[in-house]
């Protein structure tokens, strides 16, 4: 999982072009889209097509959005157990 | 009644160049590309601005330009809905819109961009622009062959002398392929203010032709 949420980290970075973050920077625990990163709804978009695109796994509805983009290792958790299963 | 309009500073990007008023304010290495150029300008300018990173590369170039002039829009005597934006490119938004095609070209890898879509309207540098200085008045980009300086004269002269705004940001913001050209000026009406503006010239057709 550890190494999961770090290359996560990375992804989103560049995915976001978060030009001035290091994924030291991002605590995997922290709201994404509250103050931390301060990320949108643009974002939000790309961060489903990210999950789609790089682990094939679907984010269905805006109420699973909200739970699986709530942090990095929610992100991560999500693509965890989807592989499990 | 334009005698009282004038171009009070203009600033011009190319091959790597900022110039503004004729003068040479910023150079970087010019086999950099577009995006090595602005990352250095956003840093010697001291920008904190971290959505300048998602931007396009039209909305990237038109940031950069109005960044170096807006000495001459803000200020406590101008309001947000006084500024108004109007401006001109030959290639509209299409470096982008070829940037979204990549992402959607490929029946077996077809992932439309969100954040690059967003961007696929020439318009939206002036969106930039107003978010960023807080621009509240009338905007338009048109998209033409070449700069036509006597369409944008009678626009903002219009804007000016009947539609109530002081300041005019007009120009020419155009990117295709890492060739780029923005050439942005402030045109402002300054008959109730002090005699203390900078003037470039005299806003007319012809100081437009001579510096497009």
């Amino acid at each position: 999982m550890d190494e999961l949420i770090e290359k996560l980290k990375v992804e989103i970075i560049e995915a976001l072009s978060l030009e001035e973050i290091t994924p030291a920077d991002i605590d995997a625990n922290a709201p994404l889209f509250l103050d931390g990163l301060g990320l949108d709804s643009i974002d939000a978009l790309e961060l489903i097509v990210l999950v789609e695109k790089k682990y094939g796994y679907k984010i269905q509805t805006a109420e699973e959005g909200k739970t699986v983009l709530y942090s990095v290792k929610s992100m991560a958790e999500f693509i965890t157990n989807r592989q499990k299963s | 009644m334009t005698e009282n309009i004038i171009i009070s500073k203009y600033c011009r990007v190319v091959n790597n160049k900022i110039i503004v008023d004729g003068e040479v304010v910023f150079s970087s290495d010019s086999s950099l590309t577009f995006a090595e150029f602005v990352k250095e300008v956003y840093k010697n300018k001291a920008m904190v601005y971290p959505k300048f990173y998602k931007m396009d590369n039209l909305s990237k170039l038109g940031i950069i330009a109005a960044e170096f002039l807006s000495d001459e829009f803000i200020s406590e005597n101008i309001k947000g809905d006084e500024i108004n934006i109007i401006l001109m490119n030959s290639a509209s938004s299409l470096d982008t819109d070829k940037n979204f095609q990549n992402t959607i070209k490929d029946k077996n890898n077809y992932f439309p961009s969100p954040s690059v879509f967003v961007y696929t309207l020439p318009n939206i540098v002036i969106g930039e622009i107003c978010i960023k200085h807080k621009i509240l008045g009338e905007t338009a980009f048109f998209v033409s062959e070449k700069f036509d300086s006597e369409f944008i004269y009678n626009m903002v002269s219009d804007l000016i002398i009947h539609q109530g705004a002081k300041v005019v940001i007009t120009g020419w913001v155009d990117f295709l392929d890492n060739e780029y050209t923005a050439t942005l000026c402030v045109v402002k009406n300054i008959e109730n203010s002090n005699n203390n503006n900078n003037e470039i010239a005299k806003f007319t057709i012809e100081s437009l032709r001579r510096l497009f």
